[in-house]
């Protein structure tokens, strides 16, 4: 079972998310954390196969928490959700490892994403 | 029979056949007194040709001959108009196309009917032509010697016995002409130094007289010379009179009223205004022999003439004899300089004033000025920055670009090298644009930059950009919420989990709550920047409201548990305004105090000071700076871009009490400290108008 830790402050986005990727069926163990200070403290006890963050959070934005990921040698893959356009996120151009994208994203669609990112990962 | 003998020199010294020696020693001595007579005849100031015709005439009497005849060379200039020397065929005595011939200058006694032919004579022809050429002085020979070139015919013809020719030469001994004579006597040998010395003076006349003409003619040439001369000049000399003066002088003078002659009176005669000054600069060239240059402005019928002199010495035998001067009209020129000085000064003068820094650049990319804008902009002094190559106040990225731009700008009118940086002296960054043009400053071609600094821009522009980012991510956000969230319910409802289809109800209703209060603070805005809300006043009460706001965001504040208080002070409740506005007002106030409180408290207390009602929404929240307290006035200011909301509440604040007359600013200590914001409200009707508003 993968493990997924999905990083975002709304706990809407948060309840839709546990209910597109929740579930036996999906094969997925899923963690939340609520901005990128948690996600860092619970990747450091528990690593993760993928990690799905929002950019614009309270505490530390979308980019800087990837940022931050790498320099702790946290090298699984990223992928970033946000209703903001890829070139207008600051940092975003040359992360390795790091997928983007937009909001809305659909179950089937953000699930396929999943998918192809973590057979990419192999 | 005659004989000439010769001297050991190869002259002819003497000739057999003569009478007897005291008679002749007596004649000779008075041809000697009489060559010495005519000598002294010459010594007048006669011309040349009229010299030549005494010696002639002198001849036929001194020495008793028929004819005497005296030829001086010239150039061949009858060869070419069919010479009859030339068509002479073989004969000894034709022309062989010479250069030079003989010109007959003068003749005396008989004319011989040959003259016509012999007014030019080959050089080495004829009797005259030989004694010209000849290596000897001069030789007396028989008339009729058949060798001698004389046609014997014509000599025993007219009883001619003996003939004479002496050659004339230069000062260095080149042929110049020949002196010829033919007697009916036999010349005795005795007279042949008599001869040679008449042939000798013949020789002195015609050499002073050439040179004569050689002066005269480059006297002429002088003049000419000194008459193109566009300067005026004229010579004076010891005793400050005028000994030449060119064209140019005399229409000065005429220009200042002299008449006549200006050659032979004093310069102060002709120029009588000049001033003693004058008098002395002359003086001093004079005595030191030194160059005197002065500039000097006259009034020539209204109109200012500005001249300079020059005047140099003459010196002779270490004396100045004279002194030239050159007088040259520069009114234009001065003009046209006093012109580049004045555009200059206003182009220094505009530059220094100039917002923008302006530098300018030599040829070899160093800088030879700079304005203080200039100074301000880089940190540079101005001493520091002339001689400093352009391309170091650019950062290492950057001067490639800018070398190549000023390269451009020597070739094209102007080059523009847009957004590119400029390093200041303690190494900071400036984004600048820079316009190069090449201009002439200080009567020398250079390129001028002008150093726009855009860091305001920039700083507008990345504003600009987040405000998009910021606003777009605001509405956005809730939108793609209620999407998925609506794909969630589709999803539940299709596997009939009916609880999943309530939470995505939830989310839903609570994005699309958030999004209409979002648009409606929008439209608020709008509508009061557009004016389209005027306020409709009224009583209200500030009590009634607040308590209104305070169940509103109760909810809310019970989720961080924040407590919240209104306390309405004596006569500060009611009060003449629009009430949607005040609800507005102190809704957007209090909703953002429990917007940025974690715990603690939001109170809303109000008082009355004259005609002023003051309202104070204080909480225990973050606080924040006083540059921060200002800026969350400014349309769409977000702290961060994480921060709630659209950025509109405060200036909707700011605009609705600007139009009720009142202000609104923050109070904080600082960050953590919480903070407070201040109403401040007339309690008589609002004025119609829009005033000032904002933090006082």
């Amino acid at each position: 079972m993968k493990r997924i830790l999905i990083v975002d402050d709304d706990g809407d986005m948060r309840a839709i998310y546990r209910y597109m990727l929740g579930g036996e069926a999906a094969g997925y163990d899923l963690r939340f954390a609520r901005d990128g200070l948690q996600a860092l403290r619970m990747l450091a006890r528990k690593p993760a196969d993928l990690v799905i963050s929002d950019v614009i959070m309270k505490s530390m934005d979308g980019m800087t928490f990837v940022r931050r990921l790498r320099e702790g040698g946290f090298s699984a893959p990223v992928l970033v959700v946000s209703v903001l356009k890829r070139e207008m996120l600051p940092g975003a151009r040359g992360a390795k490892r790091v997928y983007f994208m937009e909001k809305p994203v659909t179950p089937h669609g953000l699930r396929g994403a999943l998918r192809r990112i973590l057979a990419a990962g192999r | 029979m005659f004989r000439g003998i010769r001297d050991a020199r190869g002259g002819v010294s003497g000739i057999l056949g003569v009478g007897s020696d005291v008679t002749q020693r007596r004649r000779l001595g008075v041809m000697a007194s009489r060559l010495s007579a005519l000598k002294k005849r010459l010594l007048g100031s006669l011309d040349l040709r009229r010299k030549l015709s005494i010696i002639a005439q002198g001849l036929i009497e001194i020495f008793g001959a028929e004819i005497a005849r005296i030829w001086v060379t010239g150039p061949g200039d009858a060869c070419g108009k069919g010479c009859v020397h030339a068509a002479a065929g073989r004969r000894p005595d034709a022309c062989r196309g010479r250069s030079i011939c003989l010109h007959m200058a003068a003749g005396a006694g008989r004319s011989t009917g040959l003259d016509g032919r012999h007014r030019r004579v080959p050089m080495q022809a004829y009797h005259a032509g030989r004694a010209a050429s000849s290596g000897d002085p001069g030789f007396i020979i028989r008339a009729d010697a058949r060798e001698t070139g004389i046609d014997g015919a014509w000599a025993r013809s007219r009883g001619l016995v003996s003939a004479a020719g002496y050659r004339l030469l230069t000062e260095k001994g080149a042929p110049m002409g020949v002196l010829a004579l033919f007697s009916r006597r036999a010349i005795p040998p005795e007279e042949a130094a008599l001869l040679e010395d008449a042939a000798d003076t013949a020789s002195q006349v015609i050499r002073a007289g050439r040179a004569e003409e050689e002066l005269k003619a480059s006297w002429v040439q002088y003049r000419a010379t000194v008459d193109s001369l566009g300067q005026a000049l004229h010579v004076v000399d010891r005793d400050m009179r005028i000994i030449l003066a060119n064209r140019a002088c005399a229409r000065w003078a005429r220009r200042f009223g002299a008449r006549g002659k200006i050659v032979g009176r004093t310069l102060f005669e002709i120029f009588p205004f000049l001033p003693e000054s004058v008098r002395g600069e002359y003086r001093r060239v004079f005595r030191t022999g030194g160059i005197v240059a002065t500039e000097e402005s006259h009034i020539f019928g209204g109109e200012e003439k500005i001249t300079e002199t020059r005047k140099l010495p003459v010196i002779e035998g270490g004396k100045t004899l004279r002194v030239i001067t050159l007088i040259a009209d520069v009114t234009a020129r001065r003009k046209a300089e006093a012109a580049i000085r004045d555009s200059e000064e206003k182009y220094r003068a505009l530059m220094e004033g100039a917002s923008d820094a302006i530098i300018l650049a030599g040829p070899d990319g160093r800088l030879v000025d700079a304005n203080r804008a200039a100074v301000r902009m880089t940190g540079y002094s101005k001493k520091e920055l002339r001689g400093r190559p352009f391309f170091r106040l650019h950062p290492p990225s950057e001067r490639g670009r800018n070398r190549a731009a000023l390269e451009r700008a020597g070739r094209e009118r102007a080059v523009e090298t847009d957004d590119t940086l400029l390093q200041r002296r303690d190494g900071t960054l400036i984004p600048v644009d820079i316009t190069g043009s090449r201009i002439r400053y200080g009567g020398r071609e250079v390129t001028q930059g002008i150093v726009r600094d855009i860091s305001e821009r920039k700083r507008v522009e990345t504003m600009r950009g987040n405000l998009i980012r910021d606003v777009s991510h605001e509405l956005k956000s809730p939108i793609a919420v209620m999407e998925m969230a609506h794909a969630m319910a589709r999803d539940a409802l299709g596997a009939g989990d009916l609880g999943g289809v309530r939470r995505a109800q939830e989310i839903v209703a609570r994005n699309l709550a958030t999004l209409r209060k979002e648009v409606e603070i929008i439209v608020e805005m709008c509508a009061l920047k557009g004016r389209t809300a005027a306020p409709k006043p009224a009583r209200v009460s500030i009590g009634e409201i607040a308590a209104e706001v305070a169940g509103e965001i109760r909810d809310l504040a019970a989720q961080r548990k924040i407590a919240v208080a209104v306390r309405i002070g004596k006569g500060a409740d009611r009060i003449t305004a629009d009430r949607r506005m005040m609800r507005s007002l102190l809704y957007n106030l209090m909703e953002n105090a429990v917007k940025f409180t974690r715990r603690g408290s939001v109170s809303l207390s109000s008082s009355r000071a004259g005609n002023w009602l003051t309202i104070r929404i204080r909480d225990t929240g973050m606080g924040l700076g006083a540059k921060d307290a200002d800026a969350a006035f400014t349309e769409f200011f977000k702290k961060n871009i994480a921060t709630p909301g659209t950025g509109l509440g405060l200036p909707i604040c700011r605009e609705i009490a600007s139009l009720h007359g009142g202000t609104v600013h923050l109070n904080s200590a600082g960050y953590g400290e919480g903070t407070t914001a201040v109403v401040r409200l007339p309690l008589r009707r609002p004025r119609a108008r829009r005033g000032g508003g904002g933090s006082r």
